[in-house]
């Protein structure tokens, strides 16, 4: 395994990572609240991000060359400015992710992704050469169909999957820490065979939707009733992306297309007509019948985003539910009321 | 004949309904106490003395509030949305919308015709709005919390109270009472500022007429008044609003009987 680069937003291409002989690792954060973050950061500012500054000044990271930050987001901006000098060992490189799909969007950030490259690049000891990055986009995609093959089984019924378990099996597949993350194709199935496999069957199809998931949310929706069939969030469905075409030439090209295009994020401001038709497209999929949205304290995309999943949620007739969150475990006390009072509607 | 029961274990006060045959045969209000499970038996045993019904007699218990997880003796346990909706749904099957403002939440509950929840909103992690807060202000102004409807509506205006957090809302009560104003319209002034808040919640679950309102500080004439002037239209109030999660509850226990 190699040294480890951290990232954050899954519109990181994580294959740029890999194919210069590093291992990708997410940072998500920590339990707990955040007083040493918050010396340096804002208080209106989004959890998440001060969580995953609180675990670098705590020194509870692996050790990483370097650290991936995406400003896509106005709290992932001011993470950028204040991870140099507080977070992170190691170097810290930026990408500027565009808020909509269109070419010339493509263009900007295949460019983008070119530069970030070679600043990767110089970190390590390999040239960065387009057969290696087709390599590596082509492991990373054999294992994204995997999953995707995975959660599809479980919206048709074949398998029985509780949220929290693909919620931990994701997770440990981006950090990359895992033997289910390392192993190509693999996407924790062989896991998947040795488990004992919960029954939910005549429960109520959840979406669980929002910015980022606080990791134990699947569990007690779970724990209260409900069944998590679907994990809209960008540490759930959305970072196993869509399947493109192949482009041919420019794999910086494929990269952005392959990012840019999939399930947009509540921060593609310009992209709200996808979003709502990748909603159509999981309630009619996954046979959804009611959605629990987490808002993140502050996160001005999420808070308008779950206005048009209400619109959306009155036009369909489902049962929609708003969770706030601040990303420290507290929320338990504060969901479960909700959550139940929600679940017996059905 | 059929006797159940229903518990409502709140924050700050234990309720408890015993109904036989569709008919409240006993209630009782108490103050929660940290051991749920004892609060409950003693309210449940003396709902059932005033009904003059043996335990034995009970075909079924549903404990709702916070404190129903602690309850081990309830045969279920269901949200006080739930039950505030079926008690409400018991009393007027017409009504479409529930205000329920108890010691620490408050909620709007939006009904179907069946009597079904539709929807809901909650507050958030603020005591802002709640019956905690109108404690809290009491006692910064040294009068009884059960006063504080009546003076309010003696007041010809209420004091102006900007901010809802009742941390600083408190410390604003001191000022008021520093500069001299009278202790009824700071009173009126903060029920104005917890009907506003709940009044924003109403229009954000869209509430419909006819509307009504439980829990204990529907007790409070002047929070109910403020709350129909901000909404704009009548809002009806149980006999004892403070026990209709309670009897929504036992109601519950009845159905699941029949």
């Amino acid at each position: 395994m190699g040294a480890l680069i951290g990232w954050f937003c899954h519109y990181t291409p994580v294959e740029i990572i890999t194919a210069l002989g590093f291992t990708p690792y997410r940072l998500l954060g920590r339990e707990g609240n955040t007083p040493r973050a918050d010396t340096y950061l804002v208080g209106n500012l989004c959890p998440y991000v001060k969580s995953c500054l609180e675990t670098a000044i705590r020194q509870e990271l692996p050790p990483l060359a370097g650290t991936v930050i995406a400003r896509s987001c106005n709290a992932m901006i001011h993470l950028a400015s204040t991870w140099p000098r507080y977070g992170g060992r190691g170097a810290t490189l930026v990408l500027d992710v565009p808020r909509r799909l269109d070419e010339e969007a493509v263009l900007y950030y295949s460019q983008d992704l070119r530069r970030l490259a070679g600043e990767l690049a110089r970190l390590g000891e390999r040239q960065l050469e387009d057969s290696l990055l087709w390599q590596a986009i082509d492991a990373w995609e054999e294992q994204r169909s995997c999953w995707r093959g995975l959660l599809a089984a479980r919206a048709r019924g074949e398998i029985c999957l509780s949220g929290s378990d693909v919620m931990a099996w994701l997770d440990g597949w981006q950090t990359g820490m895992t033997a289910a993350g390392r192993d190509k194709g693999q996407a924790g199935s062989a896991t998947i065979e040795q488990r004992s496999r919960p029954d939910f069957r005549g429960r109520p199809r959840l979406m669980l939707a929002g910015s980022i998931l606080p990791a134990e949310l699947p569990a007690l929706v779970e724990e209260w009733g409900g069944w998590p069939v679907c994990e809209d969030a960008c540490n759930g469905r959305r970072f196993l992306l869509a399947e493109v075409a192949r482009e041919t030439g420019d794999p910086y090209l494929h990269l952005a297309r392959l990012y840019l295009g999939g399930p947009p994020c509540p921060r593609m401001v310009a992209d709200q007509t996808r979003r709502q038709q990748y909603w159509a497209g999981v309630v009619n999929d996954y046979q959804i019948d009611g959605v629990i949205y987490h808002v993140m304290k502050f996160c001005d995309a999420a808070i308008y985003d779950f206005r048009a999943m209400k619109d959306f949620c009155d036009r369909r007739g489902l049962p929609l539910l708003r969770l706030d969150g601040d990303y420290t475990g507290g929320g338990r006390g504060q969901w479960q009321t909700r959550v139940e009072a929600f679940l017996e509607m059905f | 004949m059929t006797v159940t029961a229903g518990l409502d274990l709140g924050s700050l006060t234990t309720k408890a309904v015993v109904i036989r045959d569709g008919a409240i045969a006993g209630s009782v209000v108490m103050k929660s106490g940290v051991r749920s499970e004892d609060i409950a038996w003693r309210a449940l045993k003396a709902a059932l003395d005033q009904a003059g019904i043996g335990e034995e007699q009970v075909d079924g218990i549903v404990a709702t509030g916070y404190g129903r997880v602690r309850v081990p003796f309830a045969h279920r346990k269901v949200t006080e949305i739930t039950c505030h909706a079926r008690g409400i749904y018991h009393l007027w099957p017409e009504v479409a919308t529930v205000i329920d403002i108890g010691g620490q939440d408050s909620k709007v509950i939006l009904l179907d015709r069946g009597g079904k929840v539709r929807d809901f909103v909650m507050n958030e992690k603020c005591a802002a709005g709640t019956g905690r807060f109108l404690e809290v202000m009491a006692r910064s102004l040294e009068v009884n919390v059960e006063e504080m409807g009546e003076l309010s509506l003696a007041a010809p205006r209420g004091a102006s109270i900007s901010s809802m957090c009742t941390v600083f809302a408190e410390s604003e009560v001191v000022s008021l009472v520093a500069e001299g104003r009278p202790v009824a319209e700071i009173i009126r002034g903060l029920h104005e500022a917890v009907a506003q808040r709940v009044a924003a919640m109403a229009s954000r679950v869209g509430w419909e007429e006819p509307v009504a309102m439980t829990g204990g500080v529907a007790k409070n004439r002047g929070v109910v008044k403020s709350l129909e002037d901000n909404l704009g239209t009548a809002i009806r109030v149980p006999p004892d609003p403070q026990i209709i999660g309670a009897l929504g509850a036992a109601l519950l226990a009845a159905d699941s009987k029949k």
